[in-house]
């Protein structure tokens, strides 16, 4: 009952400080008045809780605000004189200010929370049947979010006696993993480890263990589709690190304080024990960094790992070295003895060495890993550049990993006569370990493991000619073949439109339900009969895009010249399969010439245009459209060439502009 | 009655308190004397419950006062400078110390600040420095707490301010028993005003009690000794009596003595000086009878 007498009081003392109340109140009304402009534009595909990246940001800025404002009495030495003196437990004053800055949030964040959702009920047609358990995911996620970064911040306010070294300690606990795993971890990992592509656990520690990932996953703000965000349920593996973050962070910022001492206000730190995990903390980062920097500019690999080894010790504990002192610098009192905490300073560098050679160490075991077959489950290969666009290629092979990965989703193959060809042929792959796979670098294979205990593995394997060409075993497999030509999973085609393009032009491919049959029948049996090595011999003829008129599902499928089957349905249908660019006339040409320019300097793009027939003439045999060239290693362009052909229509004497690219010579690429 | 037991605090390597004790007589007017740095302000702010110490402890009525919320209704802490709200006038703080200490008195407060002419609506940061002193010095009076605790007290305030002061202190001593320890590092702060006072040197405490009661037990002599008399005098009185204190200007000496009186004189009129008389001692002297006596440099603590 007394407790409560005090606890009250200083609530009520809490409040008289306006700052907080302030900035919540007016951050809430601004983005509600924002929101409700928006959403009165566009109902679904504006989120005003779950799915809001700006609630998300608010949230997360308001924890780690109200953490500093709420406590700032904890950085005056003359205020905490006079809050101690009075009648009042100290953890009666930080309770009061905790539950304050927790009201400060509530309050406005349910009160805007609630408008939005009736307005959102009011005016959604769809909205409505979701609006009450949306608004209760979406509160109680904000909270979540809110609560991180607010003991977050408290716990730095706790342990540090400067505003400076706290906000400094805050940004420290959100920064750290992130800093660590992309920048250290993931460093290694591209330095060390050849067949490296993702690692899911580094992955899953980076969303789980920065708080402002942790806080992007319970909010959902990557969701764009409104029933997807409006039926959002966070993960329990997220809900749960952000409990435990909040808990550990609260526990620790309440025991932390009960023993904190008044008197070392003003100084860096007022833990010891805190002072000293964060500069080890920091200097492990140094070490590991310094470390990470110059292998990356030495190249360390190449000197052989001796070398490498040495250069982890060395970097190791200089760099933990460095920032230890550097850190004594700030947070050593005048007259206390330099150089403090030496066994500290060293064990961080040992562990900085100690991680940089666990990774090294790991390399063999990493870049060899072949899982055993009874724990595979399904497993996916993606080969850059084999059926694929040639502009997704070059994206692909400069960083871009969409197109993997959404190879990776639907090339996954999971019968046993594809998965032993699959393993067969990532064991010899893996087998080439130790020799230098850039060498003869063709292309690239990213290999998805999915086990059956729901986990998966990554790697991405280098391919030259011969590991290329191996692949045959697995593309010639039915499930592959499946997952590279749809149309032959599609049972009936009767209530399709079938479109045949040359590249150039459309038209429509006019068959009757027999036919269409017949069409389905024959293109199965040449894929049935395709060898990969049939597709180093010639571009597509045409490609065709069927639409299902009951479920509008659109499927793309290129028509071979050796899929004789299926060309002579559709010339008999009267699609002139042979037609090609060649056959149009071409009334001018732009060829775009790339050629390789020293680092740091800009051009190395020539440009001609050619409109006289003699000079397109030239061209023109040697021209392939864009939409065709689907088999950029196999049966490749010129990578350096690109044309833009204004092609006139003979019928309607109408022009189009085909983008194109240029044969290659000599045929496969390296061959 | 305030007890402290053997409390020790040190910041880092410097020992601030080093095992002091003492006890402050409920009623009573208990000063706290020392140079800057002698732990005056650090002793008050641990019996305020702001600091911790490492050893020892601190009972007011008894009770523990640290983190006490209940034990610490029972006093007001008065620091060297106090902190008050951005803004605050002495209303508002008046108002805030109601809400803390229950017996506040804000009708008390308004009077007490009309005969000062402080304007209590006026805010407090443009005050001077000896208004502010003023203004708390009310407010702790009249938070009628059972003990106030105040750090330099008097510092900055102009004599006849310094004197309704301490007339107010007095007569709120006469009428509710209020016990004031009031820490100064000048003994003129002190003297007339306290009757129990505490020397706190380099984080010890050298003399702590009634410091006129001391003085029953010390007296000091003045006599004038001719001849060899005067040669023998420092050796002879040195020899029969205690001597806390001895100087010699000429013929003319002058002795501190503690003991009898009757037994001094007697011995000292033994020597067969020229002439020889009591003089009384000021709270100064005994003082620095006292810690002279115990090989302490004590310039400092009154200059």
């Amino acid at each position: 009952m007394t407790s409560a007498k005090y606890f009250g009081r200083w609530l009520r003392e809490a409040e008289r400080s306006h700052l907080a109340g302030a900035l919540s109140w007016g951050l809430f009304i601004l983005y509600m008045v924002m929101t409700i402009v928006d959403l009165s534009a566009d109902m679904e595909s504006v989120f005003f809780g779950i799915g809001s990246m700006e609630l998300c940001i608010l949230s997360a800025g308001l924890g780690l605000a109200f953490s500093m404002i709420e406590f700032f009495y904890l950085f005056q030495g003359r205020r905490q004189d006079f809050y101690y003196s009075l009648p009042v437990k100290k953890s009666t004053i930080f309770l009061s200010r905790y539950v304050h800055g927790l009201c400060q949030f509530s309050a406005p964040l349910l009160l805007t929370q609630i408008v939005l959702g009736v307005y959102g009920a009011v005016n959604g047609r769809n909205f409505a049947a979701y609006a009450g358990t949306y608004l209760g995911r979406s509160i109680c996620a904000a909270l979540l979010v809110f609560l991180v970064f607010y003991h977050t911040g408290i716990f730095a306010a706790v342990i540090s006696g400067k505003m400076i070294t706290a906000v400094a300690a805050a940004v420290l606990f959100l920064l750290y993993f992130h800093v660590v795993i992309q920048s250290i971890f993931y460093g290694y990992v591209r330095e060390f480890y050849r067949y490296f592509y993702r690692i899911p656990l580094l992955e899953e520690a980076e969303e789980l263990l920065v708080p402002l990932n942790l806080s992007k996953k319970l909010m959902g703000t990557d969701l764009y589709e409104w029933q997807e965000a409006w039926e959002y349920v966070p993960e329990g593996k997220a809900v749960f690190a952000a409990v435990l973050w909040a808990g550990i962070f609260l526990a620790l910022a309440a025991l932390t304080h009960k023993s904190r001492k008044t008197e070392l206000t003003g100084r860096a730190f007022t833990c010891v024990p805190a002072e000293r995990a964060i500069q080890a903390a920091v200097s492990l980062l140094g070490g590991m960094g310094l470390g990470m920097l110059l292998i990356d500019v030495t190249g360390g690999l190449e000197y052989g790992t001796a070398a490498l080894v040495l250069l982890l010790g060395a970097s190791g504990m200089a760099g933990a070295c460095g920032i230890h002192l550097l850190t004594e610098c700030l947070v050593r009192m005048p007259g206390t003895a330099f150089g403090r905490r030496r066994r500290q300073m060293c064990a961080a560098g040992v562990c900085a060495f100690a991680a940089g050679c666990m990774f090294l160490a790991s390399e063999a075991g990493f870049d060899g890993y072949v899982p055993e077959r009874t724990h595979v489950a399904e497993v996916a290969v993606s080969v850059s550049g084999l059926d694929m666009r040639h502009r997704q290629f070059v994206s692909g092979e400069d960083g871009d990993d969409s197109v993997t990965e959404e190879r990776l989703l639907s090339y996954s193959l999971a019968q046993e006569e594809s998965i032993e060809a699959g393993m067969a042929w990532i064991e010899e792959l893996a087998a080439e370990i130790g020799k230098d796979p850039a060498e003869d670098k063709l292309t690239s294979a990213t290999v998805c493991y999915q086990f059956k205990d729901g986990s998966r593995r990554y790697r991405r394997y280098p391919l030259n000619q011969k590991s290329l060409d191996s692949f045959a075993q697995v593309y010639e497999t039915k499930e592959y073949k499946k997952r590279a030509y749809p149309l032959v999973e599609v049972e009936d085609l009767k209530k399709g439109q079938i479109i045949w393009s040359d590249g150039v032009t459309e038209t429509a491919v006019r068959l009757s339900a027999k036919e269409k049959e017949t069409f389905l029948a024959a293109y199965k049996e040449d894929v049935e009969d395709l060898k990969m090595d049939m597709l180093k011999t010639a571009f597509p003829v045409g490609c065709m895009e069927i639409t299902s008129e009951v479920d509008g599902i659109y499927l793309e499928a290129m028509v071979y010249p050796f899929f004789q089957r299926t060309c002579s349905v559709l010339e008999n249908a009267g699609t002139d399969v042979g037609k090609s660019l060649a056959d149009y006339r071409i009334a001018a040409l732009k060829v775009q010439t790339s050629h390789s320019v020293p680092k740091g300097f800009s051009g190395g793009v020539t440009m001609q245009f050619f409109d006289e027939e003699r000079d397109i003439a030239k061209w023109n045999g040697k021209l392939i459209a864009e939409k065709l060239a689907v088999q950029p290693v196999l049966c490749p362009v010129d990578p350096d060439l690109r044309a833009e052909a204004e092609v006139e229509e003979e019928g309607t004497g109408s022009s189009v502009i085909v983008d194109c690219f240029i044969r290659q010579r000599h045929g496969i690429r390296g061959s | 009655m305030i007890e402290v037991q053997h409390v020790t605090k040190t910041f880092d390597n410097l020992t601030a308190l080093n095992d002091v004790s003492f006890t402050i007589p409920e009623g009573s007017l208990f000063g706290l004397l020392g140079t800057n740095g002698a732990g005056k302000s650090t002793l008050l702010r641990v019996m305020a419950g702001i600091l911790a110490c490492e050893a020892g402890r601190i009972l007011i009525d008894k009770e523990p006062c640290c983190d006490h919320p209940e034990g610490k209704e029972r006093f007001f802490y008065l620091p060297d400078d106090p902190y008050y709200f951005p803004n605050a006038s002495m209303e508002v703080m008046t108002e805030f110390y109601r809400r803390q200490y229950q017996g506040m008195d804000p009708e008390s407060v308004a009077y007490m600040a009309d005969r000062l002419e402080l304007d209590t609506r006026r805010p407090m940061r443009t005050f001077s420095k000896g208004m502010k002193r003023q203004a708390f010095l009310i407010m702790a009076l009249c938070a009628n707490t059972e003990y106030l605790l105040c750090d330099e007290v008097f510092d900055g305030l102009d004599p006849v301010v310094t004197e309704v002061m301490k007339d107010l202190f007095r007569r709120e001593m006469k009428e509710r028993n209020l016990t004031v320890v009031v820490a100064a590092h000048k003994l003129k702060d002190l003297e007339e005003f306290c009757k129990d006072i505490a020397i706190l040197h380099k984080g010890g405490i050298l003399l702590a009690g009634d410091m006129r009661r001391k003085a029953a037990e010390v007296f000091k002599i003045q006599c004038v000794f001719d001849g060899e008399g005067n040669e023998r005098a420092a050796d002879d009185l040195r020899a029969c009596l205690n001597v806390v204190r001895f100087r010699q200007e000429g013929y003319f000496t002058t002795l501190i003595v503690r003991g009898v009186k009757e037994e001094i004189l007697e011995q000292v009129q033994a020597k067969g000086p020229v002439f020889c008389r009591e003089v009384p001692m000021t709270l100064q002297e005994i003082f620095l009878a006292e810690m002279e006596g115990n090989g302490y440099d004590v310039g400092k603590v009154f200059r």
